[in-house]
């Protein structure tokens, strides 16, 4: 089988450089490298289609000639040109290499401020989408949001191409992007021709061509540059939830292990008929150790209320420690239905109390129903030692926890506010002044 | 199975890899030649052409969509945009095209054409083509290609041929339809894209300095 041979011994009619054909006969136009008169390829004698027209020399980071491999593919760069938009009287330029392998054709990588995208062609045709909001077009099965339009103008070329170069020629494109995927459309003349982008860091391709390639940016975010947030707020709220979840585990297990010692139980019934019971101190008791006094109080209540006042006072010392409860109990039957409200019983618990010797002051007051004679009320005070979970404690870890949550989410959608700066869709700047001079 | 005869200009063997070809060219003499009853008349010469790079060459095997099939001819034209190859292949015992336009893959049948279809110069950019064969198309150019010559088995005559018309015609998932205005109603071909890998071609061409 005959191997097709590489084109050998050319050189340049304008400047006797010597040249090298790399696309093996599929190149329409070759740029010399050192005199940049754009030249035929198809004609054996290399006939001069256009003089160097005087613009300034770009020297590209990737040397054409040069073999780098992506998706597993290998390709030669074998054409470079610089391309640039005019916005706001800013010129803003890029370069794209042209990539080929003789079986698998031709890609492009496309370098913008150290950013890089891998264009393929694509043949399947966006459907575009109108309506409230940013255009989009569906493509794939896939949404890409418009992000640009601009007319490009291509203003350095040299190597070869498979179509007649012109340095100065113009095309309108469209971004419409789907990070880290982009679809461009390019319209030159009456035809519209779709590419599909995809981002590439700097190192991936500095690595598959075997060059160091700058990937320092000014900090903004390139069109169809993935988020580096993406999926971070996600996980950190996964993180968070698995972390409370963990906090309340571990508060039940502490409250489950934690052991109390009783101190006071004591049952009194109270006449509120007689003023003389409505206050009266307990006996004393002995608290030992440190940590939380819980105390329970019972009210045997029943369809009324009663406000319970009770004060820990230190025998020796004196220091007090006020605190009250109305405890209600209320019950009946309503259209053939039970019902009930209001608790018997309520819990407190004190933090801080000092081993010493204590006793209660009781001070109740019952709820006075008209036309009724209030009947005795039975009242249980028992109060226990124990260390129990500070949940106070817990509250101020789980606002703790909820920082790297809301840092992320912040920091995605920053990441997107910025990337926005840089599209059609920027706010102008002085728009939100009201009032325009202009 | 093959159908060998001689060349009737300059003698070399013509081996037919498509039975039902009504034409096909000398290996040797580069005469084509048509069949008319079993004999073969010598109507021209393809003549010397420029380097062609596509990577397929008669003989190559594939398969699409899990028929195989074989490349038995083919006709090349010149475009904008460089060469572009119609190779002729037989797919399943049928007629088919793999086109090779820059490298980009596609295979196609010729459709029965009983639509009237409008003139080239009355077609837009852009122009929807409702449901044929199920799949709605849109015009993506209209373009003319200078016929530069054939090779090998060819299902009809074609050659001498001048400067087509066509128009591109694509869909939302990747088919084409390629509307040939060369003849008179014109040839309408179907088909889709394909990727170079998924045809798993064999006895490629082989490139200086190229794996394949």
């Amino acid at each position: 089988m005959t191997v097709v041979p590489k084109v050998k011994g050319l050189n340049c009619p304008g400047c006797g450089n010597a040249l090298e054909i790399r696309s093996l006969g599929r190149a329409i136009s070759v740029v010399c490298p050192a005199c940049l008169r754009v030249l035929d390829a198809r004609d054996p004698n290399l006939a001069i289609l256009s003089e160097y027209a005087g613009a300034q020399r770009v020297i590209p980071e990737i040397p054409l000639g040069k073999r780098g491999t992506i998706d597993g593919i290998e390709y030669e760069a074998i054409g470079f040109q610089e391309r640039q938009v005019m916005v706001d009287g800013v010129a803003y330029c890029w370069y794209e290499y042209l990539l080929f392998n003789p079986y698998k054709g031709y890609k492009y990588l496309v370098q913008s401020q150290n950013h890089w995208n891998v264009v393929t062609p694509i043949h399947a045709i966006p459907e575009r989408r109108e309506g409230i909001g940013k255009a989009a077009v569906i493509w794939n099965g896939q949404r890409f949001t418009h992000f640009q339009s601009a007319d490009a103008e291509t203003t350095y070329v040299f190597g070869e191409f498979p179509w007649e170069v012109h340095k100065g020629e113009k095309a309108r494109s469209d971004d419409f992007i789907a990070p880290p995927l982009m679809l461009s459309s390019e319209q030159n003349g009456g035809e519209i021709t779709w590419s599909k982008a995809e981002y590439r860091t700097a190192d991936e391709i500095g690595k598959a061509f075997g060059v160091p390639l700058s990937s320092s940016h000014s900090g903004a975010p390139f069109a169809n540059q993935p988020n580096p947030y993406i999926g971070k707020p996600t996980l950190a709220w996964k993180w968070f939830a698995s972390m409370v979840l963990a906090m309340m585990l571990l508060g039940a297990g502490l409250s489950a292990l934690s052991h109390t010692t009783p101190v006071f139980n004591r049952t009194f019934t109270i006449d509120p008929a007689k003023q003389e019971e409505k206050a009266f101190v307990t006996e004393p008791f002995t608290v030992k150790g440190s940590g939380i006094l819980s105390v329970d109080l019972r009210a045997d209540v029943d369809n009324n209320e009663a406000f319970v006042g009770v004060t820990l006072i230190n025998e020796s010392t004196g220091r007090a420690w006020e605190f009250a409860r109305s405890l209600s109990y209320y019950s009946g039957t309503d259209e053939g239905e039970r019902w009930s409200e209001g608790s018997r019983s309520a819990k407190v618990s004190l933090s801080g109390i000092p081993a010493g010797t204590y006793y209660f002051r009781v001070d109740s007051e019952m709820e006075s129903q008209e036309g009724t004679v209030p009947r005795p009320i039975r009242y249980s005070i028992k109060a226990s030692r124990g260390s129990t979970v500070a949940w106070g404690l817990f509250f101020v870890v789980f606002f703790l926890l909820m920082i790297p949550p809301v840092w992320y989410s912040i920091q995605k959608s920053n990441f997107e506010t910025k990337r926005w700066l840089e599209s059609d869709y920027a706010p102008e700047p002085g728009s939100d002044s009201g009032d325009d001079d202009e | 199975m093959e159908l060998k005869t001689s060349c009737p200009n300059c003698g070399a063997e013509i081996t037919f890899r498509y039975l039902a070809a009504i034409q096909t060219t000398c290996g040797f003499c580069k005469s084509i030649l048509v069949r008319q009853d079993k004999d073969l008349k010598r109507v021209g010469v393809t003549g010397e052409w420029p380097l062609d790079p596509s990577p397929v060459q008669l003989g190559v095997r594939g398969s699409f969509k899990g028929e195989a099939f074989e490349v038995v001819g083919r006709i090349l034209y010149q475009y904008e945009l460089g060469g572009w190859n119609e190779w002729h292949i037989i797919l399943g015992g049928k007629s088919a095209w793999l086109s090779d336009a820059q490298l980009e893959y596609a295979i196609s049948r010729q459709w029965p054409n009983t639509l009237k279809w409008p003139a080239a110069d009355q077609v837009k950019v852009g122009q929807p083509f409702k449901s044929l064969e199920g799949t709605d198309y849109f015009v993506t150019s209209l373009n003319q290609a200078k016929y530069v010559g054939v090779e090998g088995d060819l299902p009809f005559e074609y050659w001498d041929k001048g400067v087509m018309s066509y128009l591109d015609l694509g869909s939302r998932d990747g088919k084409f339809a390629t509307i040939d205005y060369s003849e008179d109603p014109p040839f309408i071909f179907l088909g889709e894209y394909v990727d170079f890998d998924a045809l798993k071609l064999t006895g490629l061409r082989e490139f200086e300095g190229w794996r394949r």
